[in-house]
Formats: C-alpha cells, sequence, structure tokens
C-alpha cells in the first residue's frame, strides 16, 4: 500500500511538473508554437511520458483552463433567474467562460478553438459533445427542449470555434466587441435549432 | 445616395421610371415626417439617431456629387469609389435602419439604381437587437463595478425605451429614487468612430475640384459630435445646465442625474412618470391642450437656443415626456450642440441679416456657402436659401398662433431643402447642418401634434436684445 501510495504522489508531481512546463511556453509562445517535445523537455520528462498523462496537446491544454472553465459554470448557474431566452443562456454561459479565461487568452482561444469539434454522433450519454467544459451547453439546450442533429452540433462548433478565435485577438475593450460577435451568433444559432417544423422549443422553457 | 439624390437621378436618367421616383418621394416624405421609434423596442431599436442621419447625408451627399462630375478614366476610378463608399455607408451598423425601407423598396426595381448602390441597400433587413439582459449586466459591471442587483435595489431586467445609441431600463436607487439607467450598446463608440475613419479614408479622394479643407471641417465636425454623443458624461453635462436653466419654470422637468451611478456609457437620472408623444396623441387630447404643449416644446428650444446656445439636431419625439401633471419633461440631450463664440457671432449676423433682408440677407448667404461675404455662389443657390429663409420665417412674421399642423407648409420646406442639397453645395460653416435640421425637425413635431403656436411672441420672450442689432 505505502507503494502505491508514492507512486500515486509521484504521479501528481509529474502530472503538475508538465502542466507548469506548459503553462509556461504556451503562455510565451502561444498554443500552436509550444511543441510537446519543448514542454517534455521542460518538465524533465521523455515525450512519451507527456502523452501517458495527457494523450494529445488539447487534453494538456485543456486541463490547464479547466479550473477556470469549472468557475466559469458556477457563476453561470449562480447567475440565471430562469426566464431566459435560449440565446441569452447560451450566451451567459460561454461568455462567462470566455471572462473566466481572460488571464490566459495568449493561449485559451487557440485551446477552446481546437477543442470545440464535436464527436460525430451524440455519445452514449446523448450528449453531442465530447468535452465536459461544453456540458452546460448541452444542459441548457435540453432544458429549451432542443435536441441538436449532428449536424447541428457541427453547426454550433463551427460559431463557438470562430468566436473563439476572434476573442483571442480582439483589442476592444474588456473584449466587447467579442461580446457583440457572441450574441449575434447565439441568436443566429437559437433561430437556427427552434426553426420551424423542427419540433424544438425556445424561450422561458424552464 | 441620398433618398433626395435617388429622385433626382431617376427624373433625369430614366424619365419613365417616374412612377417608381414618386414611390420614393412618400417614402422619403415618411422618413422625414415620421417619428423615430421609441415605444416598442422589440419591433425596432432606432439606432438612427440624427447626427448619424446627418453623417449617412453627408457622406451621400459626396458620393452624388461625384457621380455628377468627371469623364472617362477619372469617372471609371470614381465609380470604384463610390462603390466603396456605398458599401461603407450601407455597412455603418447604426445608419442601417434609415437605408432599410428605401431598400425595400429598391430591391424590388434592381434596374432603376446604378448596380454598387442596388447592392450596397440590398442587404439592409437588419434591425439592432435589444440587449438582453445578460449583456447589460456585463456593461453595468464593466462601468459601474458591480452587478445590478447589488448596485440598485431593484432593477427591471427588461427595458421599457430605447435611447440614443442604447436602452434604458427601470430601476431604484438603494435610497429609495426611482429611476431610468439608460445603457449604451456595447463598444458603439468604438464602431462609430472606425466607420467614421473608413468613411473619411474613402471619401477624401473624391473631393478632387471641391474644396478639401470644406469636407476636412465638416468630417471634423460630425465626428466631433458623434463623439460627444457616444460620452454619456457629456450628456450628463448638458442635463446639468437644462436642468438650471429651467429650474424656476413650473412647467417644465428635466431630471435629475445621478452621477454617483452614471459613466461615460451609463446614465443614471429620475424617473420621469408620463407618455411619449405617440401614446399623447391616441389619447386624443383637445386643440388647446395640443397647443400648450407645442408652445412648451417650442419654449423650451428657444430657450436652450438663446439662453444656452445649445442647438439640438434633432428635435424628436423622444426627447420629451407628456407628464399627467402637465409638465413637459425634457429628458435627452445626446443629440445637442453647444455654439462656440464663433459660431454665436455668425449666428448674431445671420439673424440681423433675416430680420433685414434685401442685400444683407444674400451678403449673409454669401458668406455662410462660400466664407466669404463676397464669395461666389450660383443664383440659383441663393434663390433657394431665400426660399428657405421664407419659409422658415413664415411662422414668425405671422401675427398670433400660427397653424403648424398646416401640412402644406411642412411639404414645402421639405421640397426647398430637398432641392438645395441637390444642388451639390458642400462649402459652408458645419454649424448651418444643425440648423437646416433642427428646423426641420421641429416643424416635423409640431406638425405631427397639430398644432397652433405664437412663434412670433416665444422668440420675443426668450430672445435677447443683442441677437438682433
Amino acid at each position: 500500500m505505502n507503494s502505491v501510495k508514492i507512486s500515486a504522489q509521484q504521479k501528481e508531481r509529474v502530472r503538475a511538473g508538465i502542466l507548469r512546463s506548459a503553462e509556461r511556453l504556451f503562455r510565451k509562445h502561444g498554443f500552436a508554437a509550444a511543441s510537446t517535445r519543448q514542454i517534455a523537455t521542460a518538465a524533465g520528462v521523455a515525450t512519451g511520458t507527456v502523452f501517458n498523462y495527457f494523450p494529445t496537446k488539447d487534453d494538456l491544454g485543456l486541463a490547464l483552463i479547466q479550473e477556470r472553465l469549472s468557475r466559469a459554470n458556477q457563476d453561470f448557474r449562480s447567475q440565471r433567474r430562469g426566464d431566459e431566452s435560449l440565446d441569452e443562456d447560451l450566451f451567459a454561459y460561454l461568455w462567462s467562460c470566455l471572462k473566466q479565461l481572460r488571464p490566459e487568452r495568449r493561449f485559451a482561444g487557440e485551446v477552446l478553438q481546437r477543442a470545440a469539434l464535436p464527436g460525430a454522433a451524440p455519445d452514449q450519454n446523448g450528449s453531442s459533445f465530447r468535452l465536459p467544459y461544453l456540458m452546460p451547453v448541452q444542459e441548457t439546450l435540453t432544458r429549451h427542449g432542443v435536441v441538436l442533429s449532428a449536424l447541428d452540433s457541427h453547426l454550433f462548433a463551427a460559431l463557438w470555434a470562430g468566436i473563439a478565435t476572434f476573442w483571442a485577438r480582439d483589442k476592444s475593450k474588456d473584449q466587447e466587441d467579442t461580446m457583440i460577435v457572441l450574441d449575434r451568433s447565439m441568436r443566429l444559432f437559437a433561430r437556427y435549432v427552434v426553426k420551424e417544423g423542427s419540433g424544438n422549443e425556445t424561450d422561458g422553457n424552464n | 445616395m441620398k433618398p433626395t439624390e435617388i429622385i433626382e437621378w431617376l427624373n433625369t436618367e430614366l424619365p419613365e421610371q417616374a412612377s417608381y421616383a414618386r414611390e420614393l418621394e412618400a417614402l422619403i416624405w415618411d422618413l422625414a415626417t415620421k417619428p423615430v421609434p421609441t415605444g416598442r423596442l422589440m419591433r425596432s431599436v432606432p439606432v438612427v439617431t440624427a447626427p448619424m442621419k446627418a453623417a449617412l447625408v453627408f457622406g451621400a451627399n459626396w458620393v452624388s456629387a461625384a457621380l455628377r462630375s468627371g469623364t472617362g478614366k477619372e469617372e471609371r476610378l470614381k465609380q470604384g469609389r463610390i462603390g466603396a463608399a456605398m458599401a461603407l455607408l450601407a455597412a455603418m451598423a447604426h445608419l442601417r435602419g434609415l437605408f432599410s425601407k428605401l431598400g425595400q423598396v429598391l430591391a424590388n426595381y434592381p434596374d432603376v439604381v446604378p448596380a454598387e448602390v442596388a447592392e450596397a441597400l440590398w442587404n439592409l433587413n437588419f434591425q439592432a437587437p435589444p440587449l438582453h439582459f445578460s449583456l447589460v449586466r456585463e456593461m453595468l459591471r464593466n462601468e459601474l463595478g458591480g452587478d445590478p442587483e447589488n448596485v440598485f435595489a431593484s432593477f427591471d431586467t427588461r427595458a421599457f425605451a430605447a435611447a440614443s445609441l442604447g436602452q434604458v431600463h427601470r430601476a431604484r436607487l438603494r435610497s429609495g429614487e426611482d429611476v431610468a439607467v439608460k445603457v449604451q450598446y456595447p463598444n458603439i463608440g468604438g464602431t462609430i468612430r472606425q466607420d467614421l475613419a473608413n468613411l473619411r479614408a474613402v471619401l477624401s479622394p473624391l473631393s478632387l475640384g471641391t474644396d478639401r479643407a470644406s469636407l476636412r471641417d465638416q468630417l471634423d465636425d460630425l465626428t466631433e459630435t458623434l463623439s460627444m454623443e457616444t460620452d454619456y458624461e457629456n450628456e450628463a453635462n448638458e442635463l446639468g445646465r437644462a436642468r438650471k436653466l429651467f429650474e424656476d419654470d413650473r412647467d417644465f422637468a428635466v431630471p435629475h442625474v445621478y452621477r454617483e451611478y452614471s459613466s461615460k456609457r451609463v446614465l443614471v437620472m429620475d424617473y420621469l412618470e408620463g407618455v411619449h408623444l405617440d401614446r399623447f396623441l391616441t389619447s386624443e387630447p383637445t386643440q388647446a391642450e395640443r397647443d400648450r404643449y407645442g408652445t412648451l416644446i417650442l419654449r423650451s428650444c428657444m430657450r436652450l437656443f438663446y439662453r444656452a446656445r445649445v442647438v439640438y439636431s434633432d428635435v424628436n419625439p423622444g426627447n420629451y415626456i407628456f407628464m399627467p401633471d402637465g409638465r413637459l419633461g425634457l429628458i435627452d440631450f445626446g443629440c445637442s450642440r453647444i455654439f462656440s463664440d464663433a459660431e454665436w457671432e455668425y449666428s448674431r449676423q445671420m439673424h440681423r441679416a433675416v430680420r433685414l433682408g434685401g442685400e444683407a440677407l444674400r451678403a449673409g448667404i454669401r458668406r455662410s456657402v462660400t466664407g466669404s461675404t463676397t464669395g461666389i455662389a450660383s443664383d440659383e443657390y441663393i434663390a433657394a436659401i431665400e426660399d428657405l429663409n421664407e419659409w422658415l420665417q413664415k411662422p414668425v412674421r405671422t401675427a398670433g398662433p400660427f397653424d403648424f399642423g398646416d401640412t402644406e407648409y411642412f411639404k414645402r420646406g421639405v421640397e426647398i431643402i430637398t432641392r438645395m442639397q441637390t444642388m451639390g453645395h458642400f462649402r459652408y460653416e458645419p454649424i448651418n447642418l444643425w440648423y437646416i435640421r433642427s428646423f426641420l425637425s421641429l416643424r416635423a413635431l409640431l406638425n405631427r401634434l397639430d398644432c397652433k403656436v405664437d412663434m412670433h411672441h416665444e422668440i420675443e420672450a426668450e430672445s435677447p436684445p443683442e441677437m438682433w442689432v
């Protein structure tokens, strides 16, 4: 038992070391420019070891921003009134994510953009999105009675990836231009998924 | 292209399309006389404010002038610029409302206008959507440093009115006062600045053969004015000045601004109980009630002008509250402009010239359009300004109340101003643009109110004697 415990601690130390190195290099060079090899070297481990902990670089990036995304979800939940329309609900969650990620904008935009792509079909849990941080989006859609087709999920992913890219480069004060882009995009998306005859419902379904 | 330019273009280039021109004329009449909607926020948000309309007209003037002049290679070069200018004008999000109705009509007649104009007008079924509360919350956090639920005792999540560049919510302060909270659209100031910078870049090369300095002056004036409008602190100052000006007059109410809750993009002021013009008119007021409110509206304009040197660029129904206790509430000063000393002196000289008439008036006109009393302006243009002056002075020269409800009178003014705008004079004092818009919009409002007002008496009562010597 004692040796397992030490091993778990060591594993945690290695994982934390990789995350620290990755964070430093992502902040310095951006997400795409910092290679897994550089991260491994900086963390003092073999490149293969990095992949033992994080199967892809995207997973590494997401792990770095996960804590902030969890806080975003908490903020979103605590501020819901209950009478939001679908587009406002989606806006509120995603903007909450972007606000929490503001200090990591240098690389978080790229992480979000790359990680936004959905699975080809809903997974065994019925989610259209494979990433945990997009679960609140799924829950919001469900709350409004909206069921996404695979095509709808891709449309959302494309919009969100575009918004994340725009946000990463947005020079306007408090990224207000991104606020507008996100708002317009979610209005567009909400209109699209509640289109006539789709059976989907919209506002005030709480 | 400005509506009047489209009409002129149709009449001269495609006379067989005259019926379309008539339809357009009716449309322009609507645009000129119907108020910007302020009540039904969900239906339409009037982001088209007066200075923005002025920006549109200004840009279109240059475009149309370029269309009329030049040949061969120069013409083709200009056409490229014109296409870009039209696309830009159309893309100025805040102007799209004005163009949208025009676009709907013109879209039915694709052969009637140049392709680049039609294309620019085509993509205009745009109305800025109202901000939902999550956006309003972000703006308030950014500006006031806290959530509305924490800053205010209560805050209505739904807007009750649209305002210049934003929307208005009701709220209650922790100290108990009922307030109106005006929240600006996100980054609208930056958008306007960028639009104007682009407009300047595109229009400047078109000024070959015209007066570059005049173009620059007018663009500067427009830029300064629009940036003032995006600054609610400036509006708070104006409200403060106006409140002082009307504080001893029981016929008026000007809301107090709560500076500690206000910023450049959020304005918190007293909520004034009452209705806007539309609701007032549907209550079927008596002629005496209409005349009284018409008199108060005119009096407020005259007082602001003569005593505070302030002119509204657009005497908009949304600026006024018809209060249940009979007072007139003055609530919106975002579109006002204060005269500089030099402009005031110019204005005083024009007042004097108008009163004297004849050669004194013609010299004043020459100065206003050429910068010098001996400058050369076309007889046609001078005649048009004389007509305009006669039209403006008619209510002043009428003994007793003048019937502003006379639609023929108002139409005559629209005709004269339309004629002037098609003559392509661009060099004039920037303040003239404000004068004309203010004169026209005030008369349009009094026309809608269908009231009789003794304008001569009001001017005599409010203007200082030195104005006329």
